[in-house]
């Protein structure tokens, strides 16, 4: 029997930067990370969206690598 | 039948919504830590300026990424008045970081700031049944 009972909080940080001299960069999400609920694992979408993360910014989290 | 029991979507928002009612969780300071975030984390590792010791007050607001309502936003711009590494980021629920809750930590690659330079944070933390 299946059995769930869980929530989970799923978190990002995008930036954009806007220089002195007029110069703007926008470099998305630069952070990401998910507090996973104690009874479940990494669902198949988050995975595939941590990996977009990472190749879309060129970019690696740092904060939530060791919970990976 | 399935033994299962979830917080519904609806439970999800009012959640939301009772945490973006307070208005409190806007508070956010910017710091040059190399420490990765980590969830027992209570205050920011190295605070800059001009966030060091009094965090900017940012914008909290409600918006939705899966069903309505199921995230929290916080918006917030900060400018350098000097040459940083910038590595984290942190929102709490006051002004003061001393004696704030860190509600929000997280670390990043650098990104190197000079005088005047601004950085635009947009943080969110959205609910799910993961």
């Amino acid at each position: 029997m299946e059995s769930k009972a869980n929530v989970g909080a799923y978190c990002t940080v995008s930036a954009i930067v806007y220089r002195a001299d007029g110069r703007v960069e926008d470099l998305g999400v630069i952070c990401g990370g998910e507090m996973k609920p104690q009874n479940n694992t990494t669902t198949r979408l988050t995975i595939i969206q941590r990996i977009r993360r990472i190749f879309k910014n060129g970019r690696r989290c740092i904060s939530h690598r060791s919970r990976d | 039948m399935a033994d299962a029991a979830y917080l519904t979507d609806h439970g999800i928002d009012y959640v939301v919504t009772l945490v973006d009612t307070t208005d409190a969780v806007k508070y956010v300071a910017w710091g040059t830590g190399v420490t990765g975030a980590a969830v027992d984390d209570d205050a920011m590792e190295t605070a800059a300026a001009p966030t060091n010791v009094t965090a900017g007050t940012g914008t909290l607001a409600k918006g939705t990424t899966n069903t309505d309502d199921d995230t929290m936003v916080v918006t917030h711009t900060i400018t350098a008045a000097g040459a940083l590494a910038i590595t984290e980021v942190g929102v709490f629920n006051q002004a003061t970081l001393a004696g704030g809750i860190c509600f929000f930590h997280g670390t990043f690659s650098a990104i190197n700031v000079s005088e005047n330079d601004s950085v635009a944070f947009t943080l969110n933390v959205v609910l799910n049944q993961a």
